[in-house]
């Protein structure tokens, strides 16, 4: 003979569709042989009804708007962000910059001053710092979905105009200061 | 406006493709469509309008920023109600409430007899809708979402399985152990009814 919980459990397969030559009433008398089994199976078909025909709720705010204007402002929100991170790393990549390009401006008057070596690292700098600010301007019109591809170009860009740099001149300065030194000698 | 009008006439799949593409216009019809039924899961499950509400936006900005993710070919509403119960759940956890455990009140035999069983009787579905709200209320937060959605969604076991990431032994377990635990909980906050029983006997 099944306990009260194992009578429970089959009422609950059977208002699932599960047992469907099982009744509520053959689950009663099986039930009424235990005591209190009986008004826990009755108050299970209630709750079984009652949430059967409860209403769907609906509210008369509409979402789409109010999703919108979230959407919106998450958009401007990651812009900012992205635009601020970007801006502060032109930034931090202004200062050495200015430095070498002082350091060049010094050259001007002071022929000596910037060996070969230095001066192409001074024209490196300066294209990486046009791409730099073009990418800071480019990215704030981009779609959030275009950010990274985008953005991983342009570093492979800077990265082969920089290996282009190194291997057209590197040689060349590297030759020219190597015999300057012999002319020294 | 006419972006707006042109996304009514799509086919859904379409228009879900379009959102899919960033489109707004887009996603916005699709929110529309589907804002009752998302409300209605949080509502049921959070039982407070101002919180269900919060939730369903919530749902909806968690919908477009994983839409990539989402397979066209499967039924969307079943996708957004999956996000819907999981952020409702994580809601729930987090108002760190000790929620009844059928283990408190193990015996059956403890149930007052209700004489009143026949849900239909209720004055307004109103009425009924708050009782089985303050019902699904003292449940715990994993007995609510099979209960809401196979009695609000009509989802089949292999369903509620697939939107909560359990088997679906445990989906027939956590439904058997909700409906036993609101009957206990309906059984206790049943006042003596004057309503004569009409429960089927066949």
């Amino acid at each position: 003979m099944d306990t009260c919980n194992q009578i429970l459990e089959r009422l609950s397969q059977h208002l699932d569709g599960q047992l469907p030559d099982t009744t509520p009433a053959q689950l009663r008398q099986e039930a009424a042989h235990l005591p209190g089994c009986a008004p826990m199976l009755d108050a299970m078909l209630w709750v079984h009804q009652s949430l059967a025909a409860a209403p769907m709720l609906d509210s008369t705010r509409d979402f789409a708007v109010s999703v919108t204007k979230a959407l919106t402002w998450q958009r401007r929100r990651d812009k900012l962000i992205l635009g601020g991170t970007l801006g502060l790393t032109a930034l931090i990549a202004l200062i050495p910059m200015l430095l070498l390009l002082g350091a060049g401006l010094i050259a001007v008057f002071e022929p000596g001053f910037l060996s070969g070596g230095i001066a192409w690292l001074v024209s490196a700098f300066s294209a990486f710092a046009s791409l730099l600010m073009a990418a800071v301007n480019i990215f704030q019109h981009l779609p959030q979905w275009a950010v990274v591809p985008v953005g991983t170009l342009m570093a492979l860009s800077v990265l082969l105009l920089s290996l282009i740099i190194v291997l057209q001149k590197a040689p060349e300065q590297l030759l020219g200061a190597s015999s300057l030194s012999h002319q020294g000698r | 406006m006419k972006k707006a009008a042109a996304a009514t006439q799509q086919p859904e799949r379409a228009i879900l493709l379009n959102a899919q593409k960033g489109d707004q216009q887009a996603f916005a019809h699709i929110v529309r469509s589907y804002q009752r039924p998302v409300y209605n899961l949080c509502y049921r499950m959070l039982g407070n309008q101002q919180e269900a509400e919060d939730a369903t936006q919530e749902t909806f900005i968690r919908a477009y920023a994983n839409i990539q993710r989402y397979n066209v070919d499967r039924k969307f509403i079943n996708w957004v109600l999956t996000i819907a119960s999981n952020h409702c759940v994580d809601r729930l956890r987090k108002r760190r409430i000790k929620w009844r455990s059928l283990e408190d009140d193990p015996l059956v035999e403890k149930v007052p007899m209700p004489e009143s069983l026949d849900p239909h009787r209720h004055a307004e579905k109103g009425e009924l809708s708050d009782q089985v709200q303050q019902w699904i209320d003292q449940l715990e937060p994993t007995y609510r979402t099979p209960l809401v959605l196979l009695y609000w969604y009509g989802y089949s076991y292999e369903e509620i399985a697939e939107s909560m990431a359990i088997s679906v032994p445990a989906v027939k377990s956590r439904l058997h152990r909700a409906r036993k635990q609101v009957a206990q909980i309906a059984s206790r906050s049943q006042a003596r009814p004057s309503l004569a029983p009409d429960i089927p006997t066949h």
